[in-house]
């Protein structure tokens, strides 16, 4: 990944120095072993493995109560594991208090002390060091500001900030220090939906421009998959999948990571043992990739872009199912097709709009055929 | 935004001016009058200081001889400057007891919280006075506090407190504790603990974050609970009389001894009328500095 800043001195564990740890192979900076949280009765994090390495952005996604931001928080040392490890770098940190650890967190409030300039919130933790001379924090804050764009606003107290200069202080504030790992904990959630499209990109550059390890919590799938290398899918304090975007969305693992992330449509039914399912209400057995042993009952996943959709009869095709459009939303680019089977399963379908046509083509009622290429298919069991 | 209130709006904020004005500001003024008047035997004791027997205008009898007479008499010097150093030790020892008390009561479990409130306020639900004379009890030589300690040993002569200025301390430390714990907990409460996440996460150790963050965030607590605590007991006549000694000269017990016992009004009113100048002008300033000081949420 990319070079340090100019005058980034790279900070070292304070707990020892950086090395391989056994076990732990090149390239892991953070693990994750049988980490437990309960609170009371509840299991927010219900044991997890996870590994992430050196210079990732990685993304913890799941529902609201899933267990990420506890996961979030026991790496920043806020929160302890009932049970488990966590190492950074090969060092054991579980009961390393959270201002030894070299790792910072950017605050889903941000957390901004509202008593100090946005130079004092930088400068902050380089303070705490106690062995910089003043104007070599000064020279670093003012990098920081430079690194965010907020070189004029040094002087400025919290208040005086928009909601995205408070994020970018709080960014700016948490990379000061070089920490081995950055952790943004809901990063964009307060910011307005035009302003966050911009900010997801921002932070992607920052992130390769300084380099450092990005862990990012978020419940958001688009937010996750536009900014991460990788991402682990939670759910009731388990993750169900770890992958980059690409493979999570092309090869869920299970149901849930298939709905949760982008749009699916399910196909339940029995295997027949010839690389066909029975699928239910659907008179026709429809063609799966690869084999399956007869009488498994399993699930066949087809996402909405992948089917193909046609007022006339495709010739040659291979999964043909036939029904009525219910409802079109038109979005410019694309169109989202409900379409109604003989059984009243709907299907989801999105079809480009590739032409600039004066009719608006498919609509609602029409009679359409769908049909998809095996391979475009997965099979969840 | 002034230009535009509206008639209802005018008569509604009338109501609590004009409470003031009668209840707050004319006492003000007839104290105020009758410092400036002549002391004589008769009732009421003081000459007019408006003289109507000669006809319009007027004469005036007028003069600061009443203050001269507080600012050339030792007494009087004295017992301003040893109230206002009671009450300045008795607020610092309000503020070391009571933060502590404030931080944990703030950061109790909320179940806790109206609990441990709730023991802070309780003692306003028994009469001061009765608190007072309670101390007494207590601290007395063949009191409560010398019995225990004699029985444990620890001790062979009883401590003579009452009648001193640690007496005098402890009542007025005991009875403006709450004054000074409730506006702490009040700011305290409000802070995003967050806050000290990001302290902590940022390297900064407990006791460093508390002086970088909990501590300058509360200012505006310390300040209105030290002022709660400070001024009246600047003012305080029923502990030092009660409790203090012969020696324990504070101005609350010199209005007093004026008032009531010499029958001198309008020497009592120039009394206090120096007394609130002597505070209002403090204050002021201090209640400055704190909006300055205050920061917007």
């Amino acid at each position: 990944m990319g070079a340090d800043l100019p005058g980034c001195v790279r900070r070292r564990s304070r707990v020892g120095k950086v090395r391989q740890f056994g076990g732990v192979e090149a390239g892991v900076l953070i693990r994750f072993e049988r980490v437990e949280k309960r609170f009371g009765a509840v299991a927010a994090v219900a044991g997890i493995d996870l590994d992430i390495r050196e210079g990732e952005f990685f993304s913890l996604l799941g529902p609201s109560g899933c267990g990420k931001t506890t996961l979030l928080r026991m790496l920043a040392g806020l929160e302890t594991p009932s049970a488990g490890r966590i190492l950074i770098a090969g060092d054991d940190m579980t009961a390393v208090p959270p201002y030894a650890r070299p790792v910072n967190m950017m605050f889903q409030s941000y957390a901004l002390f509202p008593h100090m300039s946005v130079a004092d919130n930088v400068a902050f933790g380089l303070r705490q060091e106690g062995k910089r001379d003043k104007a070599e924090i000064k020279r670093r804050v003012a990098e920081m500001l430079d690194l965010v764009q907020l070189g004029g606003m040094a002087g400025r107290k919290p208040h005086q900030l928009s909601g995205g200069q408070r994020q970018r202080v709080a960014l700016a504030r948490c990379l000061a220090k070089s920490p081995r790992v950055v952790l943004l904990d809901e990063p964009l959630a307060a910011l307005d939906k035009k302003l966050r499209q911009q900010t997801q990109l921002e932070l992607v550059r920052i992130q390769r421009q300084v380099g450092i390890t990005f862990v990012m919590v978020t419940h958001d799938q688009e937010e996750a998959m536009t900014m991460s290398t990788r991402m682990a899918v939670m759910k009731d304090g388990l993750i169900r999948q770890v992958g980059t975007p690409h493979e999570l969305y092309e090869f869920p693992a299970d149901r849930f990571v298939a709905d949760f992330i982008g749009t699916a449509n399910f196909f339940e039914g029995a295997a027949q043992g010839d690389g066909r399912i029975k699928a239910e209400g659907i008179a026709e057995s429809l063609a799966i990739p690869g084999t399956i042993a007869a009488g498994a009952g399993i699930a066949l996943m087809v996402r909405p872009e992948k089917i193909a959709i046609s007022r006339e009869r495709p010739a040659g095709a291979v999964n043909l199912l036939e029904g009525q459009v219910a409802a079109t939303a038109y979005h410019g680019d694309v169109s989202l097709h409900q379409v109604a089977l003989a059984s009243g399963q709907l299907v989801l379908v999105t079809a480009a709009n590739l032409r600039h046509a004066a009719e608006p083509g498919i609509g609602g009622g029409d009679r359409v055929f769908l049909s998809w290429h095996p391979d475009n298919s997965v099979v969840l069991s | 935004m002034k230009a535009g209130i509206g008639w209802g709006k005018r008569a509604v904020l009338a109501a609590p001016y004009g409470w003031l004005s009668l209840f707050f500001l004319v006492p003000l003024v007839i104290v105020g009058f009758i410092s400036l008047a002549e002391p004589r035997v008769g009732v009421p004791p003081y000459e007019p200081i408006f003289d109507w027997s000669g006809g319009w205008p007027p004469a005036l009898h007028a003069s600061f001889d009443n203050f001269r007479l507080l600012f050339s008499d030792d007494l009087y010097v004295s017992a301003f400057f040893t109230s206002l150093k009671i009450a300045g030790i008795s607020t610092l020892l309000c503020l070391l007891i009571g933060y502590p008390m404030a931080l944990a009561i703030a950061r109790a479990a909320p179940e806790r919280r109206g609990v441990l409130l709730m023991l802070v306020i309780l003692p306003f639900w028994t009469s001061f006075l009765i608190r007072v004379y309670a101390w007494m009890g207590i601290l007395k030589e063949e009191g409560l506090l010398n019995m225990v300690l004699q029985g444990l040993g620890l001790i062979d002569d009883p401590l003579v407190i009452l009648n001193t200025d640690l007496a005098v301390y402890i009542g007025i430390v005991y009875s403006y504790l709450p004054f000074m714990i409730l506006p702490l907990i009040g700011v305290l409460e409000r802070q995003d603990p967050a806050l000290l996440e990001a302290a902590a996460d940022l390297g900064a150790r407990p006791w460093k974050a508390f002086l970088a963050v909990t501590l300058p965030l509360s200012i505006p607590g310390i300040v209105a609970g030290s002022l709660l605590v400070f001024v009246p007991a600047v003012g305080e006549y029923v502990i030092p009389d009660l409790l203090g000694g012969g020696d324990t000269n504070m101005l609350g017990k010199a209005l007093w001894d004026v008032f009531s016992l010499n029958r001198d009004w309008p020497t009592a009113s120039a009394l206090a009328a120096s007394m609130l100048a002597a505070l209002v002008l403090p204050l002021a300033l201090v209640q400055r500095l704190q909006r300055r000081l205050e920061v917007p949420e």
